[in-house]
Order: C-alpha cells, then structure tokens, then sequence
C-alpha cells in the first residue's frame, strides 16, 4: 500500500504514498503507519524519530488522510514531521486549508 | 467648533439629499453629467499629474498623467455605454425586469499612490450610478486631491448635476474617517489603501469594497520568449516607480533559463545585487516594526534607493533585482514593495518554481494579482488554477494590465477586487455597476411542474426521492 523506508543513521523514517489517498485508502494506511511509527517509537524510545511523507507520486488527497498528517505531526513533534515532493495542486490544497505551515510542506 | 461626528453628519446629510435629487434622473441626464465630468478631469490630467508628484514626492509625473487618462478616458469608455439608471434589462421570456436604483452616499478613500487618478476614477463610476461621493484624500496629498474634486464638482454642476453631489473631507484624519466609515448612512466604502484602511472599512458594519496589498508573482516559463518578457516586467514596474498594487513583486523561473534570463535583465537596465548589497537594501525598504515596506521608498527611483542603502548602482539603473533564497517574515523583499525593487527566485524545477509562486501569492497577496509569460497553453491554465487571484495576466505588463482597457478587455478600473481571499465581496475589477442596486421585477407565470404535482406527495414519508422527483417531471 505505502512504502516504508527507515534510515537508522539520522532516525527517519519514509512513507511513500502513491495515487489517490482516498478516505479508503486512508483507513488502511492508518494502521500501517501507526505500526511502522509505533516500532521506531518502541525500539528507540530516547530518540527523536523524523517522519517524512513523501508524496512524489501522490495526486490526492482526501480530509481522512489531511487528519492523518495532523495526528501525526501531532505525534511526533512539528520540527519532526515533513511533507515532500507535493506537486503544486497538492500544495495548494495544503495552503487553502491552512495546514502547509504546521506540516512543513515542500 | 464641530467636533467630528458633527462634522460628519452635516455632510453626510447633504450627500444623502443630493443622492435623493439624484435618484429622479434618468439614464440620459446621468451620462451627460459623466461626459462633462470627464472631459473637465482629462483636460486637466497634466496639470494634477504635475501636483501630485510635486506634492507627495512619489514617482513620475509623465506616469501620472498616463494614469489620469486611465482614470478618466478608459474609464468613461468602459462605462458610458452600461445602462445605470432606471430599467436596464428586461426578459421578454420570463417578463423579468431589472431597475438599476442608486444606493446612496459613497465615502471614497484615496491612496498617496494615486491621489488624482483614482479620485476622478470613483467620481465617474459614482456619477454614473446616480450616487453621490464624499473623498476622503490621502494625508500626504490634500491639496491635488483636493484640486481634482474641484474639478470634477464644477464641471458637473455645470452639466446640472445636484448640490453636493460630490464632497470632500476638510480634513484627513483617522478620527473623521471613521466617522464616516461607521455612519448609518454611510451607503458603502470604496476603500483602496494598506491593509489596516481597508480592514477598518470592513469592520465598519456598513458594506464595503475595499482593496488592501497585492503581492504579485510573475513566473517566467521556459516557453516564453525572454527578452520579450523582461521589456513588459520593466515597463510595469518602473511605472510611476512601481505604485501600483498590481505591479510585478518577484520573478520566479527554472533553473534551465536562470542564466539566460538574468542576462537579459541586465542586458535591459536591471542591476543583479549581491547577498551583502541585499541586506542594505532590506535595512532601507523594510520596517521591521510594523512588518511592511517603509514609506520612504514607495515610489522612489532606483537611484534614491540605492543612495538611502548605501549601495552604488550603475547610472540608468531601471530596477533592482534580489535573489531570494526563501519566501516569509524573515525575507522582507519576498513581500509587496510598491518601488522598482523585484526579487528574484530560481526554482530547480518546474513544479518547484510553481509552488514558489503559490507560496509568493499566498504571502500578502491572496486574490489580488497574478502573471505569467509562457506560450504553453497548459501551464497556463495550470498556473492559473493554481493562484488565487482574481486577475491572473499572462505575456503582459501587470501594472498596465490589471486596471484594463489597454491590454485586455478587463473593465478599466483602479479598485481591484480581490475576491473572498482579500475580504472582497467580488474578484472583478471594481465599476459602475458594483454601486447599484438592482431590483428585479417578478411578473406571475406559473411553473406548471409545480401545479401540476400532487404537493400531498412531499409529505408521503413511503415514497422514494426517486419517485417524487420522477412524479413532479413527469412530462404527460
């Protein structure tokens, strides 16, 4: 569904999402994530893990997964969550619902 | 001595009088008033172009007198044809009617930037809808304001306009204006000023069309031709030394035509500044304090800038360019700065010089003004979807080209809308026809679906939406 990579040199863990991230798609996702964060939290509990979600090839998004971005940044800390490679539709829904700041979007 | 609110219920009063003699006038009358009126303010737009550079010290003349003709002739053209008075349309099918009905005291706030163009600009539209006008001129130019209104006033009194029908505050001071902001029969402000103007005027509780900052991009796409490109950037923003709201604030580009493009802008008179000549002019351009441009470079020429930052500049220096390496608070030439100042973005990519531009626009800017120069068709569409501006401008000045009528159709204007983004009621540019009421006159004809349905139905819980909308279709 996603693709996880995890760099245990600076901490950071991947999510590569692709295609519509329906509020289906959002569901399934959410557990997954849940479980890839929530291992990384377990096995290194005095490090700070970074999560970013990559959305290279992500074209959009659904309310179900704009709250899964926030409950995760919630999570981990704002300086430790970023959105990437958005293309600029994707940004713009990002900014009009005034989130691309407290996501760190790029 | 009368203390302000009385102040601003006598001539309130007197407009609202003047606004009722108006109202009896018909479309024939009404035009022959904004005739005169015009022709009275294009007569004199060399004169007040002269007196408000004179007297605010603000950009050049030769501009000024460019934007009086906007003002007056382009504006008249856009508007002298609309039918503003009585009935102005009727639908023989439906026996709809539509009565244009003036709304009644306009207060008209004037910008330093424009202080005589955008003066005889609200006079002509306010005119043309039967209304009557009260200016309120800008601080630092009460005098060629001031002229300007004697001008308009005179000459439609003299083509039997009504008494009064154009006012002029004794005074400009924060106190009496919000006086008449917050007046009851204050019918609706024309705001055109800083964001704290026209948030005032918003919050005033009486309707508003007020325009605030712009922040303008202007994405240069591999597609377009450069050189063509770079001539219309300068020709819009040294206009009037770059005071127009709509005028270009940050180029944007690939990386792939970086180097060409920086060329061409040199190559025309535009001088690259270094990262330490940048942080010199930041010091000068921007205050800090109040988190926007000081009012000491607004329409200045690159060499008093230059001089005020202390940075030498070869002479005939058109505009200055700033490379930007980030967007916000802490990169102060990435907001509005109404000079010949632009700053400078190259994108790695394509995407990345977009989203650069969304970000441009959303800081400061949001409904205002948008450019682009391409000759791809999809990116710009693309690009446009992807601003909020009400004006998105493409392979064209956006100083010259946002108030309209010379390089579009758009309705020639000096108040443009930004749309829900900039707390605006409309993204059009601002006309005669946003200062009427329109009435609507509805003749009985029956919608036959409707008499035909069995009403009974919608409070049958057992039927389907289905089959009460097939029922109340069904074509016998």
């Amino acid at each position: 569904m996603a693709e996880y990579i995890y760099n245990q040199n600076d901490h950071t863990l991947s999510c590569k999402f692709a295609g519509n991230l329906n509020t289906d798609r959002s569901l399934t996702l959410q557990p997954e994530i849940e479980e890839q964060i929530t291992v990384r939290f377990i096995a290194q509990s005095d490090i700070r893990l970074k999560v970013i979600f990559d959305f290279a090839s992500v074209d959009f998004v659904t309310s179900a997964f704009i709250r899964l971005c926030v409950l995760y940044v919630k999570k981990v800390g704002r300086e430790h969550f970023s959105i990437i490679n958005s293309n600029p539709f994707i940004k713009k829904t990002f900014k009009i619902a005034g989130l691309d700041d407290e996501l760190n979007l790029s | 001595m009368k203390n302000y609110k009385e102040i601003a219920d006598e001539i309130i009063r007197n407009a609202v009088i003047s606004g009722a003699v108006f109202s009896q006038f018909d479309q024939e009358q009404t035009d022959a008033i904004v005739k005169k009126v015009f022709e009275a303010g294009f007569n004199s737009r060399i004169k007040l172009a002269k007196m408000a550079a004179e007297e605010t010290g603000l950009g050049v003349w030769q501009h000024k007198v460019i934007k009086n003709v906007v003002g007056t002739y382009l504006v008249y053209e856009s508007i002298k044809n609309e039918k503003t008075a009585g009935v102005i349309a009727v639908d023989h099918n439906t026996g709809m009617v539509e009565i244009a009905q003036p709304i009644g005291p306009v207060f008209g706030i004037i910008p330093v930037t424009n202080p005589t163009s955008t003066v005889m600009f609200k006079i002509l539209i306010t005119l043309k809808s039967r209304n009557p006008i009260i200016i309120s001129p800008p601080r630092k130019a009460p005098n060629c304001c001031g002229e300007a209104v004697r001008i308009c006033y005179e000459a439609a009194i003299a083509a039997g306009a009504p008494e009064d029908c154009i006012q002029i505050l004794p005074e400009t001071n924060r106190d009496l204006t919000h006086e008449f902001m917050v007046h009851p029969k204050t019918a609706l402000i024309l705001a055109t000023g800083g964001t704290g103007l026209v948030h005032a005027a918003y919050s005033s509780g009486n309707p508003a069309l007020g325009v605030g900052p712009g922040n303008v991009p202007v994405f240069i796409d591999k597609s377009a031709d450069i050189p063509f490109a770079v001539e219309s950037i300068i020709s819009s923003k040294t206009f009037d030394n770059g005071t127009i709201c709509a005028s270009e604030q940050a180029i944007v580009c690939e990386k792939a035509i970086a180097a060409p493009l920086v060329s061409e802008l040199e190559k025309q008179g535009c001088y690259y500044l270094s990262d330490e000549q940048i942080e010199k002019l930041e010091k000068v351009v921007f205050n800090k304090e109040k988190g926007t441009m000081s009012g000491d470079i607004v329409g200045k020429s690159v060499d008093f800038i230059a001089s005020l930052a202390g940075i030498s500049v070869p002479a005939g220096t058109k505009i200055l360019i700033a490379p930007q390496k980030n967007i916000g608070k802490d990169f102060p030439l990435s907001q509005e700065i109404l000079a010949p100042i632009l700053a400078f973005y190259k994108a790695s990519n394509y995407h990345s010089a977009i989203k650069l531009c969304i970000d441009l626009n959303y800081l400061g800017g949001i409904g205002h003004t948008a450019c682009i120069y391409a000759n791809d068709e999809k990116r710009i569409l693309d690009y446009s979807k992807l601003m909020n501006a009400g004006r998105v401008l493409v392979n064209t000045p956006s100083a010259q080209g946002a108030v309209g009528g010379i390089y579009n159709n758009l309705h020639t204007s000096l108040t443009l809308g930004c749309g829900s983004g900039g707390k605006n009621i409309t993204t059009e540019n601002v006309s005669a026809h946003h200062l009427i009421n329109i009435q609507r006159v509805c003749r009985r004809t029956k919608n036959e679906k409707w008499f035909a349905f069995d009403e009974m139905k919608f409070f049958d819980d057992s039927l389907s939406t289905d089959q009460i909308i097939s029922d109340y279709n069904k074509n016998y």
